[in-house]
């Protein structure tokens, strides 16, 4: 209460500096990330972000390692106060390691991302306790063509998926500073490709809890995905698909008014995935910048 | 150019620049050969021997790890990714040889494998024909076999850069030298060498 006192004291007090820090706008002091922020009429958001994560597929002497960075640049604004609107276009660098000790290095532009987020219940214009929302997305098939090599095939380590991947999902956030959660499940739903393959249907879920009691703070989250299997070629790969589970922690901390750094480090837990998928460690950095 | 638009032009010449570098791994040249071809040779025992064919189809060449070369079937194909990977038909008689490059994952190999199998060629695995001691002669074996060759010494193969040549050779003069079912003198004359 003292906070939202506070902050109401500001916007009366001089409305042009209040609309010029975001915080004081959305009247909360919880530390967010593009994607799950209090909107506003105009609010525009840069990030930044990079990650590493690690992957083996295949059993034995036909397992292939990629170890994968990407840095992710996105902008988001919010048209009103209920429609947010974002784009995210990331380029990847990977290094497979074939199992003969053959290696590959790739580097060019992952799948952009297009999504539209749309306010669906706020308790209140100033301060939201409560927020629910709904998710429309695209992801486009930006993705660089790695040639496959003509004895090692990898079409499933590609920079992108190659197809056009609608995204439909609702994000609940419930904001009690110093403590906020975010909760959201979504599903993708991939169309034919242009490598004969169209990826299955994938279900995602996730959970965070974050105590922020001054400009810094902790985050502790559940992941969880499961995908439906490939169409290769119109038939079912049967080493496709399968569940996997991540915990993940992490901290957010804000440099001055508008300024938001986020590290996050996640660890897969339960892993159910066909055809000898195991993810490894990721590891996660963001920047946001309100402008 | 404005300042804006030379950031676009910057921006837009790092998201659709894009290369792919490929160091290559461990690999291994395999050749497998007959002895030269001749018109006709002597057996040991003295007979004359005029060979039309000698054809062995062979469905793969394997590289074997040294734990698992004396179990029976395939169980460590070490050229899996390998394209190109068979079926061939060879001729012994006509001086035909396979060049095959392996792809094996880092281990310890004892033994060259060949699959022979002529199930891809709707034909039988090995078939010999001629003339012997002046008779026609011909012999085949229709089911699939293995000649598993053990190597002079075990492949020890850790690094990128290992790169051992390795040259199979049946020798089908001396075919006549031997006892036994084809599939088993097949096995008693092939060598193989490794360098």
């Amino acid at each position: 209460m003292r906070t939202l006192a506070i902050v109401g004291l500001l916007l009366l007090a001089d409305a042009s500096a209040a609309e010029a820090c975001s915080t004081c706008t959305v009247g909360d002091p919880t530390i967010t990330v593009v994607g799950v922020g209090q909107p506003y009429r105009n609010r525009v958001r840069l990030s930044a972000g990079a990650r590493q994560r690690r992957e083996r597929v295949g059993l034995g002497t036909e397992r292939l390692e990629l170890l994968e960075h990407r840095f992710e640049l996105g902008v988001a604004w919010a048209a009103t106060e209920r429609w947010v609107l974002s784009a995210m276009l990331p380029l990847v660098q990977q290094r497979v390691r074939y199992p003969n000790l053959a290696e590959e290095r790739r580097f060019g532009l992952g799948d952009a991302e297009l999504r539209a987020r749309v306010v669906l219940y706020r308790d209140r214009t100033l301060a939201p306790r409560h927020l629910l929302s709904g998710i429309l997305g695209l992801e486009l098939p930006t993705g660089t063509r790695v040639p496959e090599r003509d004895d090692q095939v990898t079409y499933d380590l590609q920079t992108g998926s190659g197809s056009v991947d609608p995204i439909a999902g609702v994000l609940y956030s419930r904001f009690a500073a110093p403590h906020s959660v975010h909760a959201m499940a979504a599903v993708v739903v991939p169309t034919p490709g242009r490598y004969d393959v169209r990826g299955g249907t994938s279900g995602r879920a996730l959970v965070r809890y974050q105590w922020q009691p001054r400009s810094v703070g902790l985050e502790v989250g559940v992941d969880g995905r499961i995908d439906g299997m490939d169409r290769v070629d119109g038939a079912l790969d049967a080493d496709s698909g399968g569940a996997i589970l991540w915990l993940s922690a992490g901290g957010v901390a804000r440099a001055g008014d508008d300024l938001v750094f986020r590290v996050v480090v996640s660890v897969p837990v339960v892993q159910s995935l066909r055809g000898g998928h195991r993810e490894g460690v990721a590891l996660l950095g963001t920047v946001v910048l309100d402008v | 150019m404005s300042e804006r638009g030379r950031f676009l032009g910057a921006f837009l010449g790092v998201v659709a620049l894009h290369c792919v570098a490929y160091e290559p791994g461990i690999e291994a040249e395999v050749r497998v050969a007959g002895a030269p071809a001749t018109v006709a040779f002597y057996t040991g025992g003295g007979e004359r021997v005029e060979l039309e064919e000698a054809v062995l189809h062979i469905d793969g060449v394997e590289l074997r790890r040294c734990e698992t070369a004396w179990t029976l079937g395939s169980v460590a194909r070490a050229h899996e990714l390998e394209l190109g990977n068979g079926p061939w038909r060879l001729d012994l008689a006509g001086g035909g040889t396979i060049d095959e490059s392996l792809i094996p994952a880092p281990g310890r190999y004892c033994a060259l494998v060949v699959h022979v199998d002529g199930r891809a060629f709707g034909s039988v695995s090995a078939r010999l024909s001629g003339r012997m001691a002046g008779a026609t002669m011909n012999e085949s074996i229709a089911d699939p076999f293995d000649l598993v060759i053990v190597l002079p010494a075990p492949l020890e193969l850790d690094d990128p850069g290992d790169r051992p040549m390795l040259e199979l050779r049946i020798d089908q003069r001396k075919l006549f030298d031997h006892e036994g079912t084809l599939a088993e003198r097949l096995q008693r004359v092939a060598t193989v060498s490794a360098r």
